[in-house]
């Protein structure tokens, strides 16, 4: 290796500053260095670092302090310091709140003291051997059980094994693969598992063989990544790793980004991602202009991979170069004219151009080797912005025979149902799908679920979709066709009041005011369900009376109370110290102070992008004025942006949550759920939407009103 | 409290045998005299990592008397297969690393000037003990927790890995991260 033509990494810097670089690549290094005066004050900088370090003081303990220490031990004062992790983890280790240094005092005189559970003690761990495997390696799995699955005679390793080009895990959960662990001489369990040659990531869970009790590392999974045969983590391992992640802990995602740019900062994907994911963090404009000016010279001289040209084409338009932009799209499309990046950008391209853009997605179609899945939900998508119903039917009915069952499924069958000409199809497609939620198929459970959580979601997504069938049904003037929908979706007992709306609307449709009448009375009943409507429902019932009115309310709302309350749960509060914006601490018990509260354990950027700021707005208007409460901790430190954030979302400034130590004892690690709290502190619900939180709030006040 | 400053560079590591398997099982047992023996031996080791890690010599004082009180019961949890100097530097780095984040709750809310710091260190050229001291205070304690292990105390980055529960290229990536902040405080941009 003879002198660098190009400036090092920070990556050979430090390296060269650590002196652990081998001798050839330092000798080709420091040849570098001597001749560029930026690299030599660079490597200058690390080596005055270490120098300063080295002439740090190295002072003493006060002379006093072992005094101070035998006279506390003889008055009975311990301390339980925090506990190791268990294993090096890619994770940031969070300390459990037991593990918290707490100085027991006030205990003098007690000859022996029974110290608080052991910090970790219980809690599982989890070891793959190799810790750094290549693709196509056989990995052994070594489980050491907490208190949950100690007594189990063997036990389920479930893995989700990631391609390196597989798309985000709302698309693709992964490749479910089960591997057996049985029992050691050792109180583990211990299996194998042999990667696939195009292994890229994993993320893992354990389970008992009945599937009903489960660890999944408190919401955190359990990750392995490929490696190169040097151990350096693969590319694609990150970027997979980045696209579980991002959806879930941003700051593990933007560090998952960081160390992709360290140890590929020639790739155009490690900084393309970067700046799209927290630009405030690649740099100044100016550099990351520069940056991408130096990959985009680089790439020209050499041959770049199908997937970097990609990545070429987001960072130009990321540092809004144009030029740049088409020269990549054009070779991307070169390379693979069907690409998902070329065919959504062209599309975007043609701007209000509906018929160049329709007829740019015909050809492609048309061409062979292009007919892709993603191609056709380019053009499902197109049509049904532009509000084009026979070209939506069109294209959903290419989409639909690709047998991949995606997000868009639904939607599609839908459309067809919308038509008189494509029903039955569309009808046939909906059955199948219900059919196949009703199955919980296995290979679809998420690591995260157990069997029955999985049933209780599959229950609401196929009533949800029942619903969307019958108003489409009954849109299409078949109202007895929707109300066998509506009383299908019924029967899966969940509390639904959109349910209850479409069926009242098809029932008088029919002019059965006494059959709509029941569905009144739930509407009526809703704590959520806005009151303007109920009123204006009010004038189609002219016979109704004020006492038939009570009545029917107070019997709805025991159905209401026995639906919701199916899934309820008890769990007292977590004893987890948070923080105010000046340090005081607070006990979450204390917040809570015997108010009814929905918890949100939520990193603020969790909140964007869904509407979801609206829906705290109505929340809060509804808890207004009743003695329901928003709590919001988050684990992100006071910063004037979160200050805008709350301003605008309309909440208090939330309490910190500094090392996630609740969601992680929550279990709530980056997931988007609500937490309902009674009055007498115990958690009863977790839910995934606000207003269904605000629901139970109210209901369980209904009960204790009841009660008393 | 007075402290005495030498500026001999000690290392746990290096300059520390582990103790005998007697005078551990004797620490375990919570013997007065086997935690004086063990203090008199790491004391300094455990302080220097203290004062390091939290930069305010009170902390360290406080740190040190914690890890020393709680050593006889921790010892439950030590794994006689690992060598105890390393162990008990685990042990300093976490008890300061909670220390420090407790104490950068209570500093969030005003952050001291840094106008001096950044005045002198434009110059661009050396970095010194003062200056580094300065500059570590305004890092993360995760940040800093990598830069005092690898740069003042010079552990290898599978130690430090170990240490802080995270994989070796975290380590890397951790610290490439709290140099080019330290570089970009020295130099004034931050």
């Amino acid at each position: 290796m003879i002198g660098l033509r190009r400036h090092p990494s920070w990556r050979e810097l430090n390296g060269l500053a650590d002196e652990e670089l081998d001798a050839d690549a330092a000798a080709a290094l420091t040849e570098h260095v001597v001749a560029c005066s930026k690299c030599s004050r660079n490597l200058s900088f690390l080596r005055d670092l270490r120098e300063a370090g080295r002439d740090m003081r190295h002072p003493s303990p006060p002379k006093d302090l072992w005094t101070d220490i035998e006279r506390d031990r003889e008055d009975g004062q311990r301390v339980i310091l925090p506990a190791a992790p268990s294993a090096p983890s890619r994770k940031r280790r969070v300390l459990p709140a037991a593990a918290a240094v707490a100085i027991m005092a006030g205990l003098a005189g007690l000859a022996t003291l029974t110290l608080t559970t052991e910090a970790g003690a219980g809690a599982s761990d989890l070891q793959f051997h190799p810790a750094s495997p290549v693709p196509g390696e056989e990995v052994r799995v070594t489980y050491k059980p907490g208190i949950d699955l100690s007594g189990e005679p063997m036990l389920k390793l479930r893995v989700r094994l990631r391609a390196p080009y597989d798309e985000p895990p709302r698309d693709v959960l992964g490749a479910l693969h089960e591997v057996v662990l049985e029992p050691d001489d050792e109180g583990q369990f211990v299996g194998s598992l042999r990667l696939p040659s195009d292994f890229a990531f994993a993320v893992v869970a354990v389970e008992n063989l009945a599937g009903d009790v489960l660890d999944d590392r408190d919401g955190r999974l359990w990750a392995l990544r490929a490696h190169a045969e040097d151990g350096t983590p693969l590319q694609s391992a990150l970027r997979q790793e980045f696209l579980v992640l991002q959806n879930r802990s941003w700051p593990e995602a933007q560090e998952v980004l960081e160390e992709m740019a360290y140890l590929y900062p020639d790739r155009a994907e490690s900084w393309s991602l970067q700046l799209a994911n927290e630009p405030d963090e690649s740099g100044s404009d100016a550099e990351s202009r520069a940056r991408f000016r130096l990959l985009h010279a680089q790439a020209e001289r050499g041959e770049p991979t199908v997937g970097e040209i990609a990545s070429l084409v987001r960072y130009s338009e990321l540092v809004e170069d144009a030029e740049a932009r088409d020269q990549w799209l054009a070779r991307l499309e070169e390379e693979v004219p069907a690409h998902r990046v070329a065919v959504s950008r062209r599309v975007a391209d043609f701007g209000g151009d509906r018929a160049a853009a329709a007829a740019y997605l015909e050809k492609l179609w048309s061409t062979d080797g292009f007919a892709t899945r993603h191609t056709c939900e380019e053009g499902y998508r197109a049509a049904l912005a532009e509000d084009r119903a026979a070209e939506a039917r069109r294209w959903a009915l290419r989409c639909l025979p690709l047998d991949e069952r995606r997000e868009l499924t639904s939607d599609m069958a839908l459309t067809l149902v919308a038509h008189e000409g494509t029903r039955a199809q569309g009808m046939s497609e909906m059955r199948a799908l219900l059919s196949h939620l009703a199955e919980g198929a296995d290979a679809e459970r998420r690591l995260h679920d157990t069997p029955a959580e999985v049933r209780e979601q599959s229950s609401r997504l196929q009533a949800s979709l029942r619903i969307r069938l019958g108003a489409e049904l009954l849109a299409a003037g078949d109202p007895g066709a929707a109300i066998a929908e509506f009383n299908a979706a019924d029967e899966l007992g969940v509390w639904l009041p959109e349910l209850y709306r479409a069926r009242l609307d098809a029932t008088l449709s029919l002019g059965d005011r006494s059959g709509a009448l029941p569905d009144f009375h739930r509407l009526d009943a809703d704590p959520v369900y806005s009151r303007a409507s109920v009123d204006s429902l009010r004038d189609r019932f002219p016979s109704l009376t004020e006492a038939d009115m009570a009545e029917g309310r107070t019997r709805a709302e025991r159905e209401m109370i026995r639906r919701l309350g199916a899934g309820r749960i008890s769990r007292g509060l977590p004893s987890v110290p948070l923080f105010t914006s000046t340090g005081q601490s607070r006990s979450l018990a204390s917040l809570v102070a015997g108010r009814p509260t929905i918890l949100l354990v939520w990193d603020q950027r969790v909140f964007r992008g869904d509407g979801q700021v609206s829906e705290i707005i109505r929340a809060s208007r509804l808890l207004a004025g009743g003695p329901g409460q928003l709590l919001w901790i988050t684990p992100e430190p006071d910063s004037e942006s979160l200050r805008s954030f709350a301003r605008d979302a309309g909440l208090e400034f939330p309490f910190h949550d500094p090392e996630s130590e609740l969601a992680t004892t929550l279990g709530e690690w980056g997931m988007r759920g609500y937490f309902v709290i009674d009055r007498a502190g115990m958690i009863r619900v977790r839910v995934y939407s606000l207003m269904e939180a605000v629901r139970h709030l109210e209901v369980l006040e209904l009960e204790l009103r009841d009660t008393v | 409290m007075h402290h005495q400053v030498d500026n001999r560079r000690t290392s746990v590591s290096e300059n520390s045998p582990s103790p005998s398997p007697n005078l551990l099982s004797r620490l375990g047992r919570g013997e007065a005299d086997a935690l004086r023996e063990v203090y008199e031996r790491y004391a300094d080791d455990v302080y220097r990592i203290a004062l390091r890690l939290t930069g305010s010599s009170a902390d360290a004082d406080d740190v040190t008397h914690d890890v020393f009180l709680g050593l006889p019961e921790a010892m439950q949890r030590y794994d006689p297969q690992r060598p105890f100097p390393s162990w008990l530097r685990g042990v300093a780095t976490r008890t300061s690393q909670m220390r420090l984040r407790a104490q950068r709750r209570r500093r969030e809310v005003a952050l001291p000037s840094f106008s001096s710091l950044t005045a002198r260190s434009r110059s661009d050229t050396i970095v010194d003990r003062l200056t580094l001291e300065k500059a570590l205070d305004r890092l993360s304690p995760d940040l800093r927790s990598v830069v005092v292990l690898r740069e003042l105390e010079g552990l290898p980055y599978q130690e430090i890995a170990e240490l802080l529960g995270i994989t070796k290229s975290a380590a890397a990536v951790r610290l490439h991260r709290a140099r080019r902040r330290l570089r970009d405080i020295l130099r004034g941009n931050l």
